[in-house]
């Protein structure tokens, strides 16, 4: 079981360092900036307590797509209610914390998930 | 004549400053902030343990990497070392580094991180639980395992920056340009924190 955990993990971080070297290959970043957790988020997802450890215990479960489109201007929230940070994408959200964030440029961010049975999350925003 | 000139000028700069919006950070901020006060790590190629945070009035910038990295710390710390170059007052700023792979790195990391940035603090313990609980506050992770003869480090890739407290100010994905992260700093060593 933990064997699971640590392979998980594992996927998750070379999902991350993949979509590192895909940026660093020249794909095109959007930016974003932090917004108030009192601001609607057009995007919310909540990771509910006791997640990762049925993650651990070799469950799937679906919290957060593996592949989000959003439009420059919208938000994301995830709130992260479970007893353990999560990575999703390139942000990392700590257990008990709020994640907002504003897309304000297009592009893609990729990175690794350790909440999506794929292991990779895959933030476009466009236009 | 001179006086009304001095004016017009006043006028528009006023309306110029007023129009002018806050630049948002590069870097996203987590809430509620994590703190690293109270978390030391011994320092190599020194004697003392150092606390993760910043010296009074300063503000500290932590990555968790490996000298054997191929591509990423060396380029993160090569975007760091540009940033620093940019600021107004780079003494306020300090750096210190975190091997995610000890038992290869304690010999070595003191001198791959001053290569980079002079200044710079190394930092490493092969305490298993000791590192961990260095890495938490930042949601830091890491990996490393032996394949037959070779060593395979998996490792987060983001930049942290926290304050004299030890509060995290801002988490840095990796690939955020150098010029941005000095804007960043240059802005909250003004004193701006949101």
């Amino acid at each position: 079981m933990k064997q699971r955990g640590i392979a998980f993990a594992l996927i998750a971080l070379a999902g991350a360092i993949i979509a590192v070297v895909a940026v660093v290959s020249g794909g095109d970043e959007p930016e974003f900036q932090t917004i108030a957790n009192s601001e609607d988020a057009d995007y919310e997802y909540i990771i509910p307590r006791g997640a990762g450890a049925k993650i651990e215990a070799g469950e799937s479960i679906n919290i957060i797509p593996a592949e989000l489109m959003v439009r420059i201007g919208e938000s994301l929230r995830i709130i992260n209610d479970d007893d353990r940070g999560h990575v999703v994408g390139v942000f990392f959200v700590g257990a008990g914390e709020t994640l907002s964030q504003e897309f304000t440029s297009s592009g893609t961010l990729s990175g690794g998930c350790s909440i999506h049975p794929s292991g990779e999350f895959t933030l476009q925003v466009l236009e | 004549m001179t006086r009304r000139l001095l004016a017009v000028s006043c006028a528009v700069l006023a309306i110029a400053s007023s129009c002018g919006g806050t630049r948002e950070f590069s870097g996203y901020v987590r809430t509620p902030a994590p703190s690293s006060q109270g978390i030391s790590l011994p320092v190599i190629g020194g004697e003392s343990l150092r606390e993760l945070v910043a010296s009074n009035g300063k503000l500290l910038a932590i990555y968790f990497g490996y000298t054997n990295c191929p591509d990423i710390c060396p380029t993160t710390l090569q975007d760091l070392t540009v940033a620093l170059r940019r600021l107004d007052d780079a003494s306020r700023v300090e750096v210190a580094m975190v091997t995610v792979d000890p038992d290869r790195d304690v010999a070595v990391l003191d001198g791959y991180v001053k290569s980079f940035i002079p200044t710079a603090i190394a930092l490493g313990t092969t305490d298993e639980t000791e590192l961990a609980a260095a890495a938490q506050p930042f949601g830091a992770s890491y990996l490393v395992e032996s394949m037959g003869t070779d060593i395979e480090v998996a490792h987060s890739t983001s930049l942290y920056l926290v304050d004299d407290q030890g509060t995290l100010l801002l988490t840095w994905p990796f690939g955020v340009p150098s010029s941005d992260i000095s804007a960043d700093l240059n802005d909250l060593l003004d004193g701006r924190r949101s």
